[in-house]
């Protein structure tokens, strides 16, 4: 059973097409979602909250479509973080939980003071004198306290020290341990989904180019360091892009391509994003 | 949107806290035109708690959680009213308790004024909001300055119109208070049907 399902979506902006993204998180699941600036992943965010009308495809959540009047009580299910969209400035985090408490119909007021406390948020200030990490802890607050069975954060992390990064993803991987929970986790921070993610998903300029299982991404794909010639004889399909420097070529396989024998070298997530994004194909 | 409406009553916290002052003060002096003042404030109210919503971007979050556009869009229109609703009971009372103690006679054309002003005010309130659901409230400032000023001017001369009207006509003031109400219901639903197309269409 998947807690999101995208079939299809197309969606046309002026200068801006999210193409044909077809993908799905599978409960109990931790979804990364990379992409460059611009690549569609807040467009993709808000198309599956049904913020936006789709031009074409299929979404469901939590098993309903999400253009049904179902999908209103589904919205109570979710948790959302946002990039850059908050709760009015001149509130504080005491009444952001009123509101949220009229809002939500599972709001469970113990875990927001546990979670107000866990994440050093003050009670009474108000949110206009927040840093930005302090807003979106605030977020995380609330997205995690209506006992919600799927999390949706954009860029959540951004903004945050690394200590309270790894806190916030210490929380997520807390939250999945329960399989009917997922997440959706749109980031910059490669190594941010490559900690937490079980699946990920690269959308590079409106088109998706992966979406794949973490560690099977990373057995999939390697670095080989070797001269333009020697690359020139691999088989069809085996280079996804390479880049040249003063030492020789470097380039990411497709490990099973390749031939017997050539050496490799490990590579991290963000390697293989890098070069896939030079490389502009999907995978 | 129960929750809507206590994220807006936060937002505009301390603002109602000088507002209840500006109406006490507006209404004991003695002239009964000032009180347009205060009630065509009242109308500006659900503009303060879009451009608040605007700055932080809460539109985008909302439309993510369990509120539908409907409950979005009217939630601002019901601000509007309990706020002219308040103010124009508050300034009747007040205006009551000013005229037993001496001051200026509380007359049936005093509480035409305070009506008819606070039917003024839905309907100021009725032609601006859909302008700031498509405009924002940057742009849609505007129209509402040009408003404002036509809605105060009327405002004023309504006491005086007010006789001259039940002088001259056979119009009763339950007449004249029926063809305001009508007049705001009607700009109302007009209003919030264009502002829920307008809404849906900027979240496209």
């Amino acid at each position: 059973m998947n807690a999101i399902e995208l079939d299809g979506i197309t969606k046309r902006y002026d200068g801006f097409l999210l193409d044909n993204v077809s993908f799905s998180l599978p409960r109990g699941a931790i979804l990364g979602l990379v992409g460059e600036n611009g690549a569609g992943k807040s467009t993709t965010i808000k198309l599956i909250m049904n913020a936006i009308q789709r031009d074409s495809g299929m979404i469901r959540v939590l098993g309903e479509d999400n253009t049904s009047k179902a999908f209103a009580d589904v919205k109570q299910d979710i948790g959302i973080v946002l990039d850059e969209a908050y709760y009015p400035e001149v509130l504080n985090a005491a009444q952001v939980g009123t509101v949220m408490k009229r809002t939500y119909l599972r709001w469970d007021e113990t875990a927001y003071q546990y979670h107000l406390k866990l994440l050093d948020i003050p009670l009474k200030k108000q949110f206009r004198e927040f840093s930005r990490g302090m807003k979106m802890k605030l977020a995380i607050a609330v997205a995690l306290s209506h006992q919600p069975k799927l999390l949706i954060l954009d860029e959540a992390t951004s903004g945050l020290d690394p200590m309270v990064r790894d806190e916030i993803l210490t929380l997520f991987n807390d939250f999945t341990r329960d399989e009917e929970h997922s997440i959706l986790l749109s980031s910059h921070i490669v190594s941010d989904l490559e900690k937490v993610c079980d699946y990920i998903a690269f959308l590079h300029k409106g088109k998706l180019m992966l979406c794949e299982e973490k560690d099977r991404l990373l057995e999939r794909y390697a670095i080989v360091k070797t001269t333009q010639s020697s690359l020139d004889q691999f088989p069809l399909d085996t280079v996804i892009s390479s880049k040249a420097g003063p030492y020789g070529v470097e380039a990411l396989v497709r490990k099973e391509r390749l031939p017997h024998g050539v050496q490799t070298e490990f590579t991290t997530l963000e390697t293989i994003i890098l070069f896939l994004a030079k490389g502009g194909e999907r995978a | 949107m129960k929750g809507l409406m206590l994220k807006d009553y936060y937002t505009l916290l301390k603002q109602l806290k000088l507002y209840l002052v500006f109406i006490v003060i507006l209404s004991v002096i003695p002239n009964t035109n000032l009180s347009s003042i205060a009630i065509v404030y009242a109308a500006m109210l659900p503009i303060t708690a879009i451009a608040y919503d605007e700055r932080s971007k809460w539109d985008q979050l909302a439309a993510m959680m369990p509120y539908s556009k409907r409950e979005l869009v009217f939630s601002k229109y019901l601000i509007g009213y309990i706020g002219v609703a308040v103010c124009m009971f508050l300034s009747l009372g007040l205006q009551a308790i000013v005229g037993a103690f001496g001051g200026q006679p509380f007359t049936i054309e005093t509480v035409l004024a305070i009506v008819l002003t606070s039917f003024a005010g839905l309907i100021l309130l009725a032609l601006n909001l859909p302008f700031m659901f498509w405009l924002g409230v940057e742009r849609g400032r505007v129209v509402f300055m040009v408003l404002i000023a036509v809605t105060v001017f009327l405002g004023m001369m309504s006491a005086e119109s007010a006789k001259k009207v039940l002088e001259l006509s056979t119009i009763t003031p339950e007449m004249l208070i029926g063809i305001g109400a009508l007049a705001a219901i009607a700009a109302n639903v007009v209003a919030v049907a264009i502002s829920l197309k307008l809404y849906q269409k900027k979240m496209v």
